[in-house]
């Protein structure tokens, strides 16, 4: 039926959107109008034009870019993470319909909880003939090493997702039932927080159900239930498969929303029945488990012998009650379709109730109901699942996240997958004025039962992770530096007289920038061509993330390592640093000219700073910011000390020109001009980059801090580590007098030499030793036997 | 009346290259309890000393041993001593006398398309004995295999010890040729392997068909070469199936030496394959290449040989 004209913006927005006859549409009725719910949407929008949309589904696109949110798909060759992809326009559930919804899938997620208690328990359903015997012996998901297993509190499944179609009648109905390590409520508040700002005034004029409360109720429940023994407080960690899982981004965003470190099978151990988590100071006890790993995975000693992302033994510290696992291990068996049409009996019969919701049985396939997704040219119908998601609450009862992930299907308007390419949109529920109260930004947070979160608790590999974060950040600066004072100078030959290109281009090659071959076409060249080859080489050289130890090489390492840590990241830390990534990347394989160039790496060196400067302001001074700041000041120490030295090789060294380059390159021109008012001049040099302890770009001053955060690492310091902590100690003491010491040349060129060596001997030890003394044993294979 | 007694051994010990440096491990090692068999002293004795030993009933009733060492060595060894006393079977049964295959293949059938709130059949929680197990997959050319031995109206034992005979004939022992993971696919197109294979293969045949077998792990007596001593270690463990069928229930079958196993097998444990019943898994931190040494004694014994041990 055509849509009669209408002032009403939404629906003539809307005009020419055509769902497919046969499939019941979300916003329009059977006549047409606008669904009453949507009426209100429409009138409190704002403008709505085909503009105004368009231009905020690019925002849109570019924030979930800009925060990582992220789905990986398996299958990219490249490993690289796909962008989530959210509609602009929300999807909305009114009150009466959420109410049943609410009441309903509660009612689900107790009566599945009882279920799984009795597969596992004294299968009365099987013997009394409730449910047939092969639909639940059959299925791969039902553990035999899990029988007879009681978990704290006799419950079973923590959270559990329910996939919602709308059925013929209208009424919402159970296509799907995820209960294994169920994904996406962590992507529903993180579409909330990007939506919801877009339209202000119809969030507040319908009020929509705020989405907090459920993390919290979540963490109650792990907290409370987790089985704590001697007065030790409770410690829940979220386990995952790791980076390249294609939720990861998620795990890493409820790990941080929740509190609770993100840690993989490799950071934990079992010893005497107890779960551990191996940080940086040892064994520390594990009372509760949030996976994300499924459940044959998790132990390669009782389930998968191949898999080598679980915990050996973690089955026998669940089964001997010393650790909470959720979602319990064998709960996927209630995922199977076949269940569904014996649910009403099964519901009778444990829970002494007649069962409130439908589902599909299992081989129904519905027809989906229809809703609108903005694209680039207009409105497109598609496909709505409704992924809700159901907890325990930490009052002994379940809690249904007020809103969801509406999950859109693709353009052949039949299958809703995320790895696909469908879409998702935003849920709101619509509630009264009294339960909106609560703002949205100020619920998210966790505020209860604050973990005491102690200084040893930094897991090994979330150590060696900020570790290397530090070193790929800071090389990242220094190539930007060094790429800035060569590419300003380069249309300048007052700046770099070509007497000193043959240093400054040996510090690019030895940094990666030049390869071995563009020097000697530089060697080569012609006097007035030089600039121009080495001008494209140096610009190729910052782009181009294979061939070079280039910037883009850098800043994409310290994304991939800063992705691995990013549960202890600040979001505008991992904000900054993909923006800077992506502009590298646009950037490449563009004839890019001198300034344009220049400006790319002005902006790097501004990010990266920034970078720096919130590790410094928004870390808290754990031991995990103590790895990073190592990483930092190694860095460091090995650039200064090599380039240091470079220099001190040169007969040019002397050079005014050489040492103003020099100084650039440290970041300390401006401080040396401020304190010796005069061209540089090489003994002052010296003192100011390598042996002035206030210098926080010296040799001496990295050395002072790295002998401080060695000394403070927890547990007993290897001897290889004490013996460099001396050897960084000695080095300090001798500067200050050398120092002093002007006049004796000879003396002082001794120190010299030695300190230069000695710093870079240092710089390479440690990183070796911390890695053997505080990482490595992460690393150690697993080998199964059968 | 006195049943035939043996004395087991069976020594397992783990060589390394390198040192390991924890290991955690859960041992299916105890002879398995039942009417046909008693067991009158067991004892597991693991060097270095594990940690703890935790002991526990698995979801068939086998008894498993869980342990871990947490010094670090070079070398691990197990070993495992038994006494038992064994029986034969008391009824003797006619196998021509079995129900026919397809009755029951139809008692153990289960459509689960066409079950949408259709009655439930009578619980039978042996049933899991049909279906598809980790090491033991369903396959077209499995079932077209076993057919020949399943004309139709066949009963059930007779069947089922014909397609014994078959792999044994048809079959060439060979060590070297397959390792557990072999799938028994291969092992059908290759004809070859060992008795797991055996085993696996025989049930992967009967359950293609619909029809119920598990895998059983134990011991089994042999004989030495005329005329030569009995060397200690000298045997491996073994390993056959069992069938179910209505009316004379578990029926075991060695398809390596075609025999019916009768009071020179001794049980250890059973489950739905290998997997549920590996004598001793587990999973070694460290250690580098391992070298895997296994030796086993059946030496039938007069009571009581074990000290301290009465008969009554």
């Amino acid at each position: 039926m055509p849509r009669t004209p209408t002032d009403n913006r939404l629906a003539s927005l809307l005009s020419l959107y055509e769902t497919p006859t046969g499939h019941v549409d979300e916003l329009f009725d059977g006549t047409q109008s606008l669904r009453p719910h949507w009426e209100q949407f429409s009138q409190h929008a704002g403008t709505l034009s085909a503009e105004s949309l368009s231009r905020a589904q690019a925002r849109v696109d570019r924030q979930i870019h800009e925060n990582g949110v992220t789905f990986n798909v398996y299958a990219a060759a490249d490993g690289l993470a796909r962008p989530w992809t959210l509609d602009v326009l929300p999807f909305i559930v009114p009150a009466g319909e959420w109410e049943t919804i609410d009441r309903d899938m509660r009612q689900r997620a107790r009566l599945l909880n009882a279920l799984v208690a009795d597969l596992y328990g004294r299968r009365d359903l099987l013997t009394e003939r409730v449910v047939p015997a092969a639909l639940v012996l059959r299925h791969s998901g039902f553990l035999r090493a899990c029988a007879g297993i009681e978990p704290p509190g006799g419950i079973f499944l923590h959270l559990v997702a329910f996939d919602l179609v709308r059925g013929a009648e209208g009424r919402w109905t159970v296509l799907e039932t995820r209960t294994q390590a169920p994904s996406g409520a962590g992507y529903a508040i993180e579409n909330r927080a990007t939506i919801a700002r877009l339209f202000p005034e119809a969030f507040r004029a319908l009020w929509v159900h705020p989405l907090g409360g459920f993390l919290q109720g979540l963490r109650r429940a792990l907290v409370e239930q987790a089985p704590v023994s001697g007065g030790d407080s409770p410690h829940v960690v979220l386990l995952t498969p790791g980076p390249y899982n294609e939720t990861y981004f998620e795990h890493a965003y409820l790990a941080k929303e929740l509190g609770f470190p993100l840690v993989e099978g490799g950071d934990l151990v079992v010893r005497r029945d107890h779960l551990f988590v191996k940080t940086v100071a040892g064994l520390r006890p594990v009372h509760a488990l949030l996976r994300r790993l499924d459940d044959d995975y998790c132990d390669p000693l009782e389930l998968r012998a191949d898999s080598t992302l679980g915990v050996p033994g973690l089955v026998q510290a669940w089964r001997a009650g010393h650790v909470l696992v959720a979602n319990a291990f064998g709960t996927s068996v209630v995922q199977a379709r076949g269940l569904a049409p014996y649910l009403p009996a099964v519901c009778q019969r444990l829970l002494g109730e007649p069962l409130q919701s439908a589902s599909f049985g299992p081989t129904e396939s519905p027809r989906l109901s229809h809703a609108p997704v903005w694209q680039k040219d207009g409105p497109a119908s598609r496909g709505v699942v409704l992924r809700v998601f159901v907890a325990t609450d930490g009052e002994g009862g379940y809690q249904v996240l007020p809103g969801g992930l509406a999950r859109m299907s693709g353009a052949d308007q039949r299958t809703v997958s995320t790895q696909r390419g469908g879409g998702s949109k935003d849920t709101w529920v619509l509630s009264t004025p009294a339960i909106s109260a609560v703002p949205v930004g100020e619920a998210r947070a966790p505020r209860s039962y604050a973990t005491t979160i102690d200084e040893g608790a930094t897991s090994s590999r979330a150590a060696e992770h900020l570790f290397w974060l530090g070193r790929y950040a800071e090389r990242s600066e220094n190539v930007a530096r060094l790429l800035r004072t060569v590419l300003v100078r380069l249309t300048d030959s007052d700046a770099l007289p070509r007497r000193l290109r043959p240093i400054v281009l040996g510090t690019c090659r030895s940094s990666g920038l030049l390869l071995e071959r563009e020097a000697v076409v530089e060697r080569s060249a012609a006097l007035e061509q030089a600039g121009a080859v080495i001008e494209s080489a140096l610009v190729a050289g910052m782009l181009d993330a294979k061939g070079h130890q280039s910037l883009a090489y850098n800043v994409a390492q310290t994304v991939r390592v800063a992705a691995a840590a990013r549960d202890r990241l600040a979001s505008d830390n991992w904000r900054l640093l993909n923006r800077l990534h992506q502009q590298l990347t646009d950037s490449a394989g563009a004839a890019i000219g001198l300034d344009e160039a220049l400006e790319i790496v002005d902006q790097s060196i501004v990010a990266l700073v920034a970078v720096g400067g919130l590790e410094m302001a928004h870390m808290t001074r754990d031991h995990g910011w103590r790895f990073l700041s190592i990483g930092r000041h190694l860095e460091r120490l090995s650039f200064v000390s090599a380039t240091l030295e470079d220099v001190a090789a040169s007969p040019l060294r002397a050079d005014p020109m050489l040492l103003e380059w020099l100084l650039d390159l440290s970041d300390s021109l401006v401080g040396y001009r401020a304190r010796f008012m005069h061209h540089p001049e090489w003994p002052h040099v010296v003192d100011l980059l390598l042996l002035d302890s206030h210098n926080p770009r010296s040799d001496v001053f990295q050395l002072l801090k790295l002998a401080k955060h060695v000394q403070l690492l927890p547990g007993n310091q290897s001897p290889d580590l004490a013996d460099l902590v001396q050897d960084a100690e000695r080095l300090v003491a001798m500067a200050a007098p050398v120092m002093r010491s002007q006049g004796e040349l000879f003396t002082r060129q001794l120190a010299l030499d030695e300190m230069l060596v000695k710093s870079q001997q240092i710089a390479a030890g440690l990183s070796d030793a911390l890695t053997l003394r505080y990482f490595s044993h992460v690393y150690d294979v697993p080998r199964a036997t059968v | 009346m006195r049943g035939t007694f043996y004395q087991v051994e069976h020594v397992t010990r783990y060589v390394h290259a390198g040192r390991a440096s924890t290991s955690q491990h859960v041992a299916c090692l105890q002879p398995r309890v039942s009417p046909r068999l008693t067991l009158h002293a067991h004892d597991l004795d693991v060097d270095p000393a594990p940690g703890a030993m935790v002991e526990r009933l698995d979801y068939f009733g086998n008894v498993l041993h869980q342990f871990e060492i947490l010094t670090p060595y070079l070398e691990m060894c197990a070993v495992s001593r038994s006494l038992v006393e064994v029986w034969p079977r008391v009824d003797s049964i006619n196998f021509d006398d079995s129900p026919s295959w397809e009755s029951v293949r139809a008692a153990n059938a289960w459509n689960e398309e066409a079950a949408g709130g259709a009655e439930v059949p009578p619980f039978d929680p042996d049933i899991e004995y049909c279906f598809a197990s980790p090491y033991v997959t369903l396959d077209p050319a499995l079932a077209d295999f076993a057919r020949a031995s399943f004309p139709q109206g066949r009963p059930f034992v007779a069947g089922a010890i014909d397609l014994m005979r078959r792999i044994h004939s048809e079959f060439r022992f060979d060590p070297g040729a397959t390792t557990i993971t072999t799938p028994i696919t291969r092992v059908l197109s290759e004809r070859h392997g060992v008795c797991q294979d055996f085993a696996h293969l025989q049930i992967g045949c009967l359950r293609s068909l619909g029809l119920p077998a598990r895998y059983v792990s134990g011991y089994m007596l042999t004989d030495p070469p005329p005329g030569q001593p009995r060397l200690v270690g000298a045997d491996a463990s073994h390993a056959w199936l069992s069938i179910r069928c209505p009316r004379l229930g578990w029926i075991d079958l060695d398809p390596t030496n075609d025999a019916l196993p009768d009071v020179r097998h001794v049980t250890v444990a059973w489950g739905r394959d290998y997997g549920d019943v590996s004598p001793l898994r587990g999973i070694v931190l460290g250690g580098q290449r391992q070298t895997l040494h296994v030796g086993v004694s059946v030496i039938p014994v007069d009571p009581p040989a074990w000290p301290g041990l009465v008969v009554s």
